[in-house]
């Protein structure tokens, strides 16, 4: 976990979670206001889609003030929080038909951008789009959580090995989609 | 090793691309107004009722339970029946034979107390790119060979097999991944996924296509989902009705026999029954069960002949974690539940689900010992010791107190220490 992950969590103290659970709002405010943001980027990365990020966001946000109190360590808050975002955007995307990264996606049809940032940015996401929704929430929950492969295990019913196999073929898959190799 | 790969500095990198990507769905947010509107729709009781599916009661006792639940609290309850179930044991002798195990992308091999620890091959040795990566040492059944497997991340996966003692090394074959394969009963033969399905591919690099059932798209791609029997004559795996495999349809377990006949089904499939692990015998299946995916419903724990008869949900044990262990009699089976430790179910319904003492800091079990009188575990180094510092491989007592730490691992970002298998039936002194 990153250094300005772990300040997150400290500050996140079981006592917040606790006055949470027992139905304070402005302790469970807290805590959205603390995760909502990176719940959004691993959202958009697993679906791709603004509006779909933010509803399954919201979504998560139900589910977690629902089942806040079977939380047994509040060191897992941040990854448990994490993974049902990534979750609830497979959800939307189910949802709604749009199974695909690539069939919701329209500005990778449209011509290559002057500016480096965008076209990486589009490079980007036609290589996302290359790789189911759940290797995509892999990616989210291992770099943009910061989550480690034991961690993203627990949370998706997988053993850390195969965390990191699957990490490490989507990876490779990126590079190759992005001219990496 | 000659397949070495030079670093791919892309991974250092593809953080801060997902980030500034991810930065595309962050606006302006009210976290009060999100909080308000998460408690309004939460209000509805669906969680609790879902949560109380998952204990497979009858309807009536249901309702019963709903009262009680909200006269306790969830959380007190869960906690009251933990420790009613704990219940120490006297303390047994043993001897015991070899560990392998994955550390920091090498593979090791150690006495059962972790001493005599020897390096059967280095990942990063000096002088070599970084990148290159053993993992998952799996024993065949009569313990004479010890398979594991290499790879970089982007080539191909390297089989590797040596004798039981960690000795002659040698590549048995290689090819394109999508999880780490699971070894044959014998050794001779690796179940892997390729898309589309498993293959079974053996020493000679003769490999199998396992056919789909009818109505099935394809097995569930995550191939350690999957158990051979003890045999090797089948393996036990689970396949849904969609390409995805996701919650829109369940998964069932079917036995699907190598002989290329057609498989047979085991479970309905109207829930996500997944995670198949057949007891040593071969007579029983213990297998995960849910009634959605991730959080949206408890996963419990569930048990059936090796048939499909007699499928039922073990009571009152839920958000357990795979893998499921049997022990060597197959009369029991070891799991780790999510904040209390590790459990120890019993076939006989007389003997509800025990929870070791002291393994609240216990991550997931690795395996039995070939007397079936001690557990191997990954935990944390000691109780209140921070996760992310270091873990330990434990030796736990099943029916009495005594518990030993054999190695402990620092952790150096994602590519940790974790002990994948496991403990040779034929090593004993």
């Amino acid at each position: 976990m990153t250094g300005r992950l772990a300040m997150l969590d400290s500050a996140l103290t079981a006592d917040v979670i606790s006055l949470a659970v027992g139905g304070d709002e402005v302790a469970f405010t807290r805590i959205v206001e603390a995760h909502h943001a990176d719940m959004l980027r691993i959202a958009y990365v697993t679906c791709g889609d603004v509006d779909v990020a933010a509803d399954a966001a919201q979504a998560a946000w139900v589910i977690a003030w629902r089942r806040l109190g079977s939380l047994n360590d509040p060191r897992r808050l941040r990854p448990w929080l994490m993974s049902v975002a990534a979750n609830e955007a497979r959800q939307q995307i189910r949802g709604r038909g749009r199974r695909r990264l690539r069939e919701i996606s329209v500005i990778d049809r449209t011509p290559a951008s002057t500016d480096p940032a965008q076209s990486s940015r589009i490079d980007l996401a036609n290589a996302l789009a290359t790789l189911d929704p759940r290797d995509r929430a892999l990616l989210g929950l291992r770099y943009i959580a910061g989550l480690d492969s034991t961690e993203v295990g627990r949370e998706v019913g997988m053993s850390p090995t195969a965390v990191r196999s699957r990490l490490s073929r989507s990876i490779g898959r990126l590079r190759k989609e992005l001219g990496d190799e | 090793m000659s397949d070495r790969r030079p670093s791919d500095v892309f991974d250092s990198r593809l953080g801060a691309l997902l980030r500034t990507y991810g930065d595309e769905a962050i606006g302006p947010f009210d976290g009060h107004e999100i909080a308000r509107m998460a408690v309004a729709r939460g209000a509805i009781g669906t969680g609790w009722r879902r949560w109380l599916r998952g204990l497979s009661l009858a309807g009536e006792r249901r309702t019963l339970v709903v009262l009680v639940v909200l006269a306790v609290g969830v959380v007190g309850g869960a906690l009251l029946v933990g420790s009613l179930l704990a219940e120490p044991a006297p303390m047994p002798t043993y001897r015991l034979g070899h560990l392998a195990y994955e550390l920091n992308g090498d593979i090791w091999i150690a006495d059962w107390d972790g001493s005599n620890a020897a390096q059967v091959v280095d990942g990063t040795p000096a002088g070599t790119p970084d990148g290159w990566h053993y993992s998952s040492p799996q024993w065949s059944r009569d313990g004479g060979t010890l398979s594991f497997f290499g790879h970089d991340g982007a080539g191909p996966m390297v089989f590797y097999q040596a004798d039981g003692d960690g000795r002659g090394v040698h590549e048995v074959g290689r090819d394109a991944y999508e999880a780490v394969p699971i070894v044959s009963p014998t050794g001779g033969q690796r179940l892997l996924y390729r898309f589309g399905g498993l293959t079974i591919i053996d020493n000679d690099g003769v490999s199998i296509d396992v056919p789909a059932p009818a109505g099935f798209v394809s097995f569930n791609y995550w191939v350690d989902r999957v158990s051979w029997t003890p045999d090797g004559s089948r393996i036990i795996a689970g396949a849904c009705t969609i390409s995805d495999c996701k919650s829109a349809s369940g998964h069932a377990l079917f036995s699907v026999p190598l002989s290329g006949a057609l498989p047979t089904r085991l479970t309905p499939g109207d829930v996500h029954d997944w995670y198949a692990s057949v007891s040593p015998d071969g007579a029983m299946v213990a297998f995960s069960s849910w009634e959605g995916y991730l959080l949206d419903a408890p996963l419990a724990v569930g048990l059936m002949r090796i048939d499909g008869t007699d499928r039922r949900i073990v009571p009152g044990l839920v958000n357990i974690n795979v893998p499921l262990l049997w022990s060597p009699d197959s009369q029991r089976f070891a799991v780790t539940q999510d904040g209390t430790g590790v459990w120890i179910v019993s076939l006989d319904p007389e003997h509800p689900p025990r929870l070791l003492d002291g393994t609240d800091h216990m991550i997931h079990v690795v395996g039995w010992s070939p007397d079936g009188q001690s557990l191997l575990v990954v935990g944390q180094a000691g109780p209140g010791a921070a996760l992310a510092d270091s873990r330990a491989l434990w030796s736990i007592e099943v029916d009495g107190d005594g518990r030993h730490r054999l190695v402990t691992g620092t952790l150096e970002g994602d590519w940790q220490w974790v002990p994948t298998d496991a403990l040779s039936s034929s090593a004993q002194p």
